[in-house]
This record gives C-alpha cells, sequence and structure tokens, in this order.
C-alpha cells in the first residue's frame, strides 16, 4: 500500500473526528486539512515535476504594439503594417506628438523599431515585436560589472523558446462580425473586472467559485508531499484564478514567508509564550465563519512560515545574476528605459517563484516534494487610457515583462544546473493572461478597452518561434473588429488554457469539466505543448 | 446583563420616550414620525459597539460623551461638527517660511491624526467609505506628486459626507484628481478631418462612472437583487452606450481662475492680450490645480449623444470650436471670469461653454436618478459601516431613504448614513453566533481602533508637522487612505472568500487583503504601534518624538498588586479590554486565554510589558478582528 493512500486514511479518519467537532484544537487548519483530502481523493502521483507561471498583465495589454506585422520587411502603401499603422493613427514621435498635449498621439510604433521575427510558415521578418523584447539590459549602474546578459523576447522566439497567440479571448462560442448579433456572448465584454474573472475561471459563467487554476490543481497535486502547502502559489495577492475544491492558495510576498514577529516559538522566553498563548487562542472554536476564517489562516501561515523560511533560507538561493550589483542581493530589481532606471516588481516575484521551485522540486533536499505547482505573479499599470507611449507607459511595461521573463527563463536553466537536473526548464511553462486587448484606435494619447489580443508562452517544453492561431485584418471596422478596432477573438481563453492544463495531467476526459465550453470549439487544444 | 438584554432595554426606553424623538429633527431627513427605537445606549459596551461602527474606535473619552447623548443626538452632533481639512493643513505647511519640501506623506499624517483625534468621528468614517467608492489613488503616477490636489479630494469627501450623493457626484466629477485618475482630464472631442484629432474619446470615466459610482453592471431592484429576464441579468448598458457617455466627458482641464476670487490663480494661464483665453494644455500643476476643472468648449464635443437607456442628450445648437469661424484656433473658455466683460466674448463661444456644463449636469441627473443607484451606493456603505453581507430587506430600507429622506430629497447622505446605523441589522446582532454577520475590520480600521481604545498621544509637531509615524500603511496594512492599488478598492463589494464562505456565497470585501503575508505583517505592524516608545525587554517608557505613542497609566494599576492574585486576579484589567476592543462580547474561552497568559506567562513582568504583549494578544484575536 503506498503512502499516500495512508495518508488518505489517516485524513478520512481525522475528518470523520473534525466532523465530531472535537479534533480542531488539534489541527486548527481545517482548509489544509480538506485540501490534502480533495487531492488524494483524486488521482495519483506522476513521478515527475511540473509547474505552470501565470504572469497576469493587469489592466488590460495593449498587446497589438506587442506584436505587429512587418510584411516581409517591405514597407509600402496598402501593407499589413501601413494598415496597422493608419489604425492606430499615425507613428508616435515623441517630439512631434508630447504624450499629454494638445495634438493627438498616434500609438503604431516605428516601423525600423520594432524586432523582426519569423514565425513558422511566414516569410523571413514577417513580423516584429516590440522594441523593448530586446535582450537583458542590465540596470545602468556607472561603473557596474559587465555581464554577457540573457536572450530577450524576441531572440527567445528565434530560439523556439516562446510562442505567440494571435487573437485569443473570451467567447461562448466561435463568433464572427456576420453572426456577431444572434451569437452567445460572454458577459460584460470590456469590464476590466469581469473580464479578468472569465480569464481567470475559464468560463463565461462568473458565478463559479473556483479558477482554472485551481481547478487543475485539485486535479493534479495528489503526489505533492508537503500539503500544509497549497499547490497553488500567487505572489501577488488573491485571485480567484488559484482557487479550487479545497484548495486554498498560499499567498506570499516578494520576499518570501513573513515571520510573526516576538512570537517565536523557538526564541524561548516570552517570546514563546507569547506564541504558546497564541496557539491556543488560534485553536479555541469559533462559531462566526470570519473569526474561524481568519483563524485558520493565521495558523496556516504560522505553520509555513517556519517551513518555508528554512527552506528558502538552506535550499533556495538562485544565483541568477538580475543587476550589476551583488548576485544574490535580495534587493528590488530594475529594469532602464531610454537612460532612467525603474523598478521591476516583475522580475521580484518571478525570483521567489523560481526560488520557490528551487526548494518545492523534489531532489531539492528541502523536503517540500511537489510533483505539480501553480504560481501567478501580476504586473498592474496596463490600463493605459492616458500617455500610453511615453516612456513611463508600454516601453517600460514592456521592458519590465522583456527583463523579468528573459531572467526566468535563465534562472530555470541556473536551477536546474543546480539542482542536477538540466531538463528543469521543459519543466515549467510561463504564460500571460490580461483580460482584454486595447482599442487599435487612440483616444488622443492612449487607447480603450478592447477584447481579442495576443498572449505568449516560454518554457522548454513549448514549441515556439510559432503562431497559434490568426492574426486578424487590422482594417478599423474591418472584417475582424469594430470601429475602434476591438478584435472578436478567433481563439477562446479556453483552448489555450486547456492546452496547458493537459499538459499538467489534466485527463482528457476532465477538460470539458474544467473548460464547460470547450465542447464548443474545435480543436480543443492549441498543440505548442507536449 | 447580556447584551441582548441590555439591546432588548433600550428598545423599550426607546419606545417610552419616543415624544422627544420627534422633535429634534434639522438634518438628515430625521422626519417626525421617524420611531426613535435605540434612544440611549445602555452600557459603555453598548456604546462601544455602535462607535465601532459608526467612528475610528472607542475610546473612554467618546464612550463617555456618547453615553450622555441619545443615538439620534450624537448622530445630530457629528453632522453639525465641522470638517477637519486635510489641505487646509497641507497650506498651512507650505505657507512656513522656507518651507521643506512636503508630499503624501504629511498627507497621511494629517488623515491618521485626524481618524485618532478629529472631533468629526462620523463625518471622516462616512469620507472612508466614500474614498473606497468613489476611489482615486495616489498610488498612480498621476496623482503621486500632487498632494494638495489628493487632500482636497479627500475634503471633498469630508463636506459632502452629509450632503447629496448628486453634488458630491458631480464635485469628483469636475475633480482634477479624477480627471487625471480615471483620465477624463483634457479628453478631447474627434475634429474629423484634423491631423490632431483623437479617432475617439477615451471611454476611461464613461465607463467607471456607471460601473463603479452609480448604477453597476446589471439592473437591480431596490434591495439589490437582480432583475432577471428569464434565468439572466439585465445588462445596464453597453460598449455603445460607453463610446457616447464617453463623448460627454470632453474639453475638461485644469481651471485658469480661482473660483473663490475669480482672479487666475495659475501664472502661466493668465489671460494676455495675444492669447485671450488660455490654451487648454498651456498650463500645468500647480498650487491651484486642486480646484474644480473647466471646460473648454474648443474640444468639447458638442453633438448629440444618446447615452445609457436611450436618454438623449441634445446637440449644442452652435457648432463649438475651430469647426466655428468665430472661435480662435486653440482657445478655450475659463470657468468663471467674473472680471470679463460678456461681450468680448464671442456669443457662441459662451453658449457653447453652458451647453458643456449641461450635458454634464443631464448625465449626473440621469444617473443619479436611475433606479440601481440607491442600491448599489447603500450597499456598499452598509458594507463600509455595518455588515458585509446585508440581507435584502436592510439593503432596501437604505436605498429606501437614499431614493427619499422623507422630505422628496433624494440622496441625503445623511439621512442614509443614519437609516445604516439605526437600522435594527445593525443594532441587534442575529442570536445565532453562527450567521455570517458584520465584517473584517479592515487592517487600518483595526489600528485606529487600537489608538482610540487605548488612550493614543501624539508628539508634538516637528517644525509643524503632524507626527504619527506611519506614512506607508500599504505595506504593511495593504491600505492607505486615497491609496487603492487601482481604481476597483483594496478590495470589491463581491469578494468571496475561498472554503466554506464561497461556498455558502458570503461576501467578505476584506478578506481580499487577508493572506498569510498579510496577516502577519499587519500584526507586526500592530505590535510596531502599541510598542511606540516602550522597551520590549525592560518596560521602560522612552518618550517618542517622531511617532504616536500610548499612555497605558490607566490600564498598569489592573495588572498589579491585589488586582493580580486572587480568585479575581486581573478581572478589572480583562473587563477593560472587553469593553474598549470587544465591546463587552469577548467569550469566555478567550477571556481564559488572555486570563491564563496574565497569570502563567507574565507573572513577575514588568506592568507595562503584562499590558502591552496582552493587548497585543488580544488584538490578534479572531473574535477582535471580526466587528459583529
Amino acid at each position: 500500500m503506498s503512502r499516500s493512500n495512508d495518508r488518505r486514511d489517516f485524513l478520512r479518519g481525522l475528518s470523520a473526528t473534525l466532523i465530531a467537532g472535537s479534533a480542531q484544537a488539534l489541527l486548527p487548519q481545517l482548509g489544509v486539512v480538506g485540501n490534502a483530502l480533495a487531492a488524494t481523493s483524486r488521482s495519483k502521483a506522476f513521478g515527475n515535476y511540473r509547474a505552470l507561471v501565470c504572469v497576469y498583465l493587469d489592466g488590460g495589454n495593449d498587446s497589438w504594439n506587442l506584436l505587429v506585422p512587418r510584411d516581409n520587411g517591405t514597407l509600402g502603401s496598402g501593407s499589413l503594417y501601413d494598415r496597422y499603422r493608419t489604425a492606430r493613427g499615425g507613428v508616435y514621435d515623441t517630439s512631434a506628438n508630447p504624450p499629454s498635449g494638445n495634438s493627438a498621439t498616434g500609438l503604431a510604433l516605428d516601423f525600423n523599431a520594432l524586432r523582426p521575427i519569423t514565425p513558422n510558415g511566414f516569410a523571413a521578418n514577417s513580423f516584429g515585436l516590440h522594441p523593448q523584447f530586446l535582450d537583458y539590459a542590465f540596470p545602468q549602474v556607472p561603473g557596474g560589472v559587465v555581464n554577457p546578459g540573457y536572450p530577450g523576447l524576441a531572440s527567445l522566439f528565434g530560439q523556439q523558446r516562446v510562442a505567440l497567440f494571435p487573437n485569443i479571448g473570451t467567447l461562448v462560442r466561435p463568433i464572427t462580425k456576420a453572426t456577431y448579433n444572434a451569437t452567445a456572448k460572454p458577459p460584460q465584454l470590456y469590464s476590466h473586472s469581469d473580464q479578468t474573472t472569465q480569464w481567470h475561471l475559464g468560463r463565461t459563467a462568473t458565478n463559479h467559485p473556483y479558477g482554472w487554476g485551481g481547478e487543475v490543481a485539485s486535479r493534479v497535486a495528489s503526489g505533492n508531499q508537503l500539503t500544509t502547502l497549497a499547490p497553488c502559489i500567487s505572489i501577488s495577492g488573491s485571485s480567484r484564478f488559484l482557487v479550487g475544491d479545497g484548495v486554498y492558495p498560499y499567498q506570499m510576498s516578494t520576499s518570501g514567508a513573513t515571520a510573526l514577529s516576538n512570537y517565536s516559538a523557538t526564541a524561548g522566553g516570552l517570546q514563546s509564550q507569547r506564541r504558546a498563548a497564541l496557539d491556543l487562542m488560534l485553536a479555541q472554536t469559533y462559531a462566526h465563519p470570519f473569526s474561524k476564517e481568519y483563524a485558520q489562516l493565521t495558523s496556516r501561515s504560522l505553520d509555513l512560515t517556519n517551513t518555508l523560511s528554512t527552506a528558502l533560507t538552506n535550499f533556495g538561493a538562485v544565483g541568477t545574476v538580475y543587476q550589476q550589483s551583488s548576485a544574490t542581493a535580495n534587493s528590488s530589481a530594475q529594469v532602464t528605459v531610454a537612460g532612467t532606471n525603474y523598478s521591476n516588481t516583475l522580475l521580484d516575484q518571478l525570483r521567489m517563484v523560481a526560488r520557490m521551485i528551487k526548494v518545492s522540486r523534489p531532489g531539492s533536499g528541502a523536503g517540500i516534494n511537489h510533483e505539480r505547482q501553480i504560481y501567478l505573479v501580476r504586473l498592474g499599470g496596463f490600463d493605459t487610457h492616458d500617455t500610453q507611449m511615453a516612456n513611463t507607459g508600454q516601453p517600460l511595461l514592456m521592458a519590465r515583462l522583456n527583463q523579468a521573463l528573459s531572467w526566468f527563463r535563465q534562472a530555470m536553466i541556473d536551477v536546474g544546473n543546480d539542482l542536477g537536473v538540466p531538463t528543469l526548464p521543459n519543466e515549467v511553462t510561463l504564460f500571460t493572461m490580461s483580460e482584454f486587448a486595447r482599442t487599435l484606435s487612440s483616444n488622443g494619447n492612449g487607447s480603450d478597452h478592447g477584447w481579442g489580443g495576443v498572449q505568449l508562452a516560454l518554457g522548454g517544453a513549448v514549441a515556439g518561434r510559432a503562431m497559434y492561431g490568426t492574426f486578424p485584418n487590422q482594417t478599423l471596422d474591418g472584417p475582424d473588429s469594430f470601429s475602434r478596432g476591438q478584435f472578436l477573438p478567433t481563439t477562446p481563453v479556453d483552448t489555450y488554457a486547456a492546452t496547458l492544463a493537459r499538459w499538467m495531467g489534466v485527463p482528457d476526459i476532465d477538460l470539458e469539466q474544467v473548460f464547460p465550453n470547450l465542447a464548443n470549439f474545435s480543436p480543443d487544444t492549441l498543440g505548442f505543448l507536449p | 446583563m447580556s447584551l441582548l438584554r441590555v439591546l432588548a432595554f433600550s428598545l423599550l426606553l426607546g419606545s417610552a420616550l419616543q415624544a422627544h424623538a420627534g422633535d429634534d429633527t434639522i438634518f438628515g431627513g430625521h422626519t417626525a414620525g421617524f420611531e426613535a427605537k435605540y434612544f440611549v445606549p445602555a452600557t459603555d459596551a453598548e456604546a462601544a459597539r455602535f462607535l465601532t461602527q459608526a467612528t475610528f474606535g472607542p475610546s473612554r473619552a467618546s464612550i463617555g460623551q456618547f453615553r450622555s447623548n441619545s443615538y439620534d443626538g450624537w448622530i445630530d452632533q457629528q453632522i453639525a461638527t465641522a470638517p477637519t481639512s486635510a489641505r487646509a493643513y497641507l497650506d498651512m505647511l507650505a505657507a512656513r517660511p522656507a518651507p521643506p519640501a512636503i508630499g503624501q506623506s504629511q498627507r497621511v499624517d494629517r488623515w491618521f491624526h485626524t481618524a485618532a483625534f478629529g472631533p468629526d468621528q462620523l463625518r471622516q468614517r462616512m469620507a472612508y467609505a466614500l474614498s473606497q467608492i468613489l476611489v482615486v489613488s495616489d498610488r498612480s503616477d498621476a496623482l503621486s506628486g500632487d498632494h494638495f490636489g489628493v487632500s482636497e479630494y479627500w475634503d471633498i469627501l469630508a463636506r459632502n459626507a452629509f450632503g447629496n450623493y448628486r453634488t458630491l457626484l458631480e464635485e469628483v466629477t469636475k475633480s482634477p484628481m479624477m480627471g487625471r485618475y480615471l483620465s477624463h482630464w483634457r479628453n478631447r472631442k474627434v475634429t474629423p478631418g484634423a491631423a490632431t484629432s483623437p479617432s475617439a474619446p477615451d471611454e476611461n470615466y464613461a465607463r467607471e462612472i456607471m460601473q463603479l459610482f452609480t448604477v453597476g453592471l446589471i439592473e437591480r431592484n431596490l434591495d439589490f437583487s437582480p432583475v432577471l429576464a428569464g434565468p439572466d441579468p439585465i445588462p445596464t448598458y453597453t460598449q455603445n452606450d460607453i463610446t457616447e457617455l464617453a463623448r460627454v466627458f470632453t474639453g475638461w482641464s485644469y481651471t485658469c481662475t480661482n473660483p473663490t476670487t475669480g482672479l487666475p490663480s495659475n501664472t502661466n494661464c493668465t489671460p494676455s492680450a495675444g492669447t485671450p483665453y488660455p490654451d487648454y494644455t498651456g498650463f500645468t500643476s500647480g498650487p491651484s490645480s486642486y480646484f474644480p476643472m473647466a471646460c473648454f468648449p474648443t474640444h468639447m464635443d458638442y453633438g448629440a449623444k444618446t447615452i445609457i437607456g436611450g436618454a438623449v442628450i441634445a446637440a449644442s445648437p452652435d457648432v463649438c470650436g475651430v469647426e466655428n469661424p468665430s472661435h480662435t484656433s486653440n482657445t478655450g473658455l475659463p470657468a468663471l471670469d467674473p472680471g470679463q466683460v460678456l461681450g468680448q466674448r464671442p456669443l457662441a463661444l459662451n453658449r457653447c461653454h453652458a451647453y458643456c456644463l449641461s450635458q454634464i449636469d443631464q448625465t449626473l441627473d440621469y444617473l443619479f436618478n436611475h433606479p440601481n443607484t440607491a442600491p448599489f451606493v447603500s450597499r456598499q456603505l452598509i458594507q463600509r459601516f455595518v455588515t458585509s453581507h446585508p440581507s435584502p430587506a436592510y439593503i432596501e430600507r437604505v436605498a429606501t431613504v437614499f431614493e427619499d429622506n422623507g422630505h422628496n430629497v433624494r440622496g441625503d447622505l445623511a439621512a442614509v448614513v443614519r437609516a445604516i446605523l439605526l437600522d435594527d441589522e445593525a443594532r441587534v446582532p442575529p442570536a445565532d453566533p453562527m450567521a455570517p454577520y458584520g465584517k473584517l475590520r479592515e487592517p487600518l480600521l483595526r489600528l485606529t481602533a487600537t489608538w482610540r481604545a487605548f488612550g493614543v498621544t501624539a508628539p508634538a509637531a516637528v517644525n509643524g508637522e503632524i507626527q504619527m509615524g506611519i506614512r506607508n500603511p500599504q505595506d504593511s496594512l495593504a491600505q492607505r487612505p486615497l491609496g487603492a492599488p487601482t481604481v476597483f478598492n483594496f478590495y470589491e463589494p463581491d469578494y468571496l472568500p475561498p472554503g466554506e464562505l464561497a461556498n455558502a456565497g458570503i461576501y467578505a470585501p476584506e478578506f481580499q487583503i487577508a493572506n498569510e503575508t498579510t496577516a502577519m505583517t499587519s500584526a507586526n505592524e500592530q505590535w510596531n504601534r502599541l510598542w511606540v516608545g516602550y522597551s520590549t525587554s525592560s518596560g521602560t517608557f522612552t518618550l517618542p518624538t517622531t511617532s504616536a505613542y500610548h499612555v497605558i497609566s490607566d490600564l498598569t494599576p489592573l495588572v498589579s498588586g491585589a488586582n493580580s492574585t486572587g480568585p479575581n486576579a486581573y478581572n478589572l484589567f480583562l473587563d477593560e479590554i472587553n469593553v474598549r476592543l470587544f465591546y463587552g462580547t469577548m467569550s469566555s474561552d478567550t477571556r481564559t486565554t488572555l486570563r491564563n497568559f496574565l497569570v502563567f506567562s507574565l507573572a513577575g513582568v514588568n506592568d507595562n510589558i503584562k499590558v502591552l504583549s496582552t493587548v497585543h494578544l488580544a488584538l490578534m484575536s479572531p473574535e477582535f478582528l471580526v466587528q459583529r
């Protein structure tokens, strides 16, 4: 009989005790027990490690400037680039069009600034990526050490590590302009909160309590050994994306698990006395559901803080350099745009993800031994209604994204080498989500809420240098868009997410439970992962 | 006497004295027919519970004052109390000789000081509640440098806290802080054929004023339940409505004249001979940037619009802007310019300006009068004061007052807040201890409640500047006054915490910022604030100079001498904790835990350490953390 079955029996027995209502003092963190129960009762261990890292671009990424048509490098009237430039109100020119002036700001990128790419099946250089998608640039510190840097997203696309998905969005079923009025549509298009929720849930009904990340985790995490640590981990606050049946996401900060000061259980003296009293208080029975919830939350945090702090300290160093000062410095990352340094919280978050992957993977020595994990990180500021094209607008956002992803990919290589598992990069797939793309047309100095847009996936297992889906016709109010260039998606969130879910080990038969609209689309996955 | 019996008693008392209650009606729709069921708080605990809902926390003094008053009398007195101005404080700092640089930190110090000491507690709590609905945030680049503007925005909320929601909505809409935050500031019409024309006006404010400030996404009944068409809710507006409404919010930028003095107040927008009307963008943020924005008809969309619900705003009778030959290119019109002779302006320009104001009026009237607005706003205010998950009947009772305060006035916020606080559902918690009633205390309110409960004192001002000692509360408490991460506030009104609560469909917004990290960082911050000045090892006190501190000399006698021995050891002290933090509802289990901590763990330690250690443990109690 396997260990995990023994544990399941133990938990079931405990659960019965809990129902009898007498064991809360033993194990106040009911959620953790429920978590482990749900996971163990569903599936079996895989014997390998896989992780998803969701990079949420909060506010609606104007991704029509992430991926731009380039027409084989020919810039002519009537070209695809010309159509793009016209729809965006012309090329942004910082001298002629101050970002907040009387004159309107074009939102198009300069043709020559694009970083050309050649997706499989297309002529050479027929698309371009955002100018900031260059190879890792260290922040400009005078006299800093020189580092060879890491490939950026344009290079990684060429190295087949990155896949692009033009025109993904929320859908109930396939839709075109011709069928628009007669076809069921997702509710509350263009609304931040609703479209975010639908992306997170993998369904267009917003009243479902679980996100698709949590739904996946509840089906694949039974081989995770340290059950007090949830398979879903957020470095950026709460999100329904990570909530599943019995899965309560663990939320941590960029500096790790925060300890409760002055209550150390091991410091002795008054500190330990306080901690003992606190443990007793948290183990009391609380009738009020909010009190009960907060007691569980606090207990869970206290339990995990020690485990994770020890693991991260002893086994969680990631030496991948991210700035010119000390490689292991725990300071905030910076990114340089047009000679000015800015913070890069996305890199800080991904650094904690890299450290957590290092300590969580079986073989790390830290004793966590998780087989399946889903991480959420988030970068805000994408709601670029205003001053979109100024350096502190889209260029900075794209620079942060590029630098953070570029670093993370290098970190996975380094962590793999540290652990003696050079194939680790194949075990981790990073992907982006954003509630919508934005209007192609300019509101004067920015863009408004749209619908379908571009996403990307990065990882060793990703079949890269490819575009999955159809790049739309960018004529305003053309066959694929409404008057302001809000695009009807041609790829649903569902098939994108289902591809990731299946790679994580969700059985095909379960995919339509996780993504109820999946049956409306064919094929039901996109083939960018094995 | 149990709390329930206390309340039953006060119910009887209330009806006996009902005749008096009808007399003092001045504010807030307190009608002659109003049944003042809740007349006089019968105990300190009952008073403390009310003050937990209505203020930044009960203090010994406020409990006493309230008990010598009545519920209605206290609310009347609070309504009559003038607002403590945030901007006036910054103006005072700016007026110092050779003033040192100030910023948002001084604004935050002022906020904490007002929360801790301000006499206008209910007004400021209402402003805080409104600040979580009508959100602007100094975390955004557009506002981070404008502490004057953000302070004035707070004052708008405080001034209108007991005013009318329609007025508030207009002041908010015209606030340059909202204009910059949701980008209708300098939003411009489409001018076909003009090279400098945007393709469409910015839709940001048009969307959020409907989604978040007035009607919400779906049609609602008065009790907030969705209106259904078959099984489906009915959207309140379409994308096309947004695009149309965006055209209304065009033409607005910083004002050019000070509307109080009528004088030009922004040096680079002074009208001059060559440019009689300043350019739309020819002036920038400055000391007067907090005045209401002005309309510049040159940039205003003068065509007809069909906004939400098929409502039509007719086109201007005049062509406005560069399309009209009588308008000089690139000119605008100051909002108020009393020194100017009307005839010096083209008549059409004046009429265009009037149209600009009128279309905003029509739009705000429509949204304000929409049947959704009363339940939509009422529900969120209830969530901020009393309970996360109000019953539909409670929402309906409050929304009914929003619709009509009894004197045919809609949107009377004084009447609304009175209805919220004096409702049965606010005053009498459910008998079932498992009912999901009340709310998780917000981290900021946890801190202010602790301060007020234990006699917080602010050190002497340094160079005129308040010193509260916490200027970036968002780092540890996940909240900052007027500093939410996005326009969706720190948390959303429909947040369902995963697990039991979500499965039962129980809304609990504050749990959206409660997680494994913030549970620890907020407890650590509480510790740091509580122990300011006190040594954790010896308990000795050193007078702080830059942080607010507690004077606990009223409590230390309760943990020493005869009060710390025998069968009644620590009872007086625990009674005090019970009233000040738990409004008399501390469970016997929690009391036992705290008592055992005092008796067995803290025996023989310094009295200050005894008091502060026990208070901090009580602050981590899941009972304290939930306001019921």
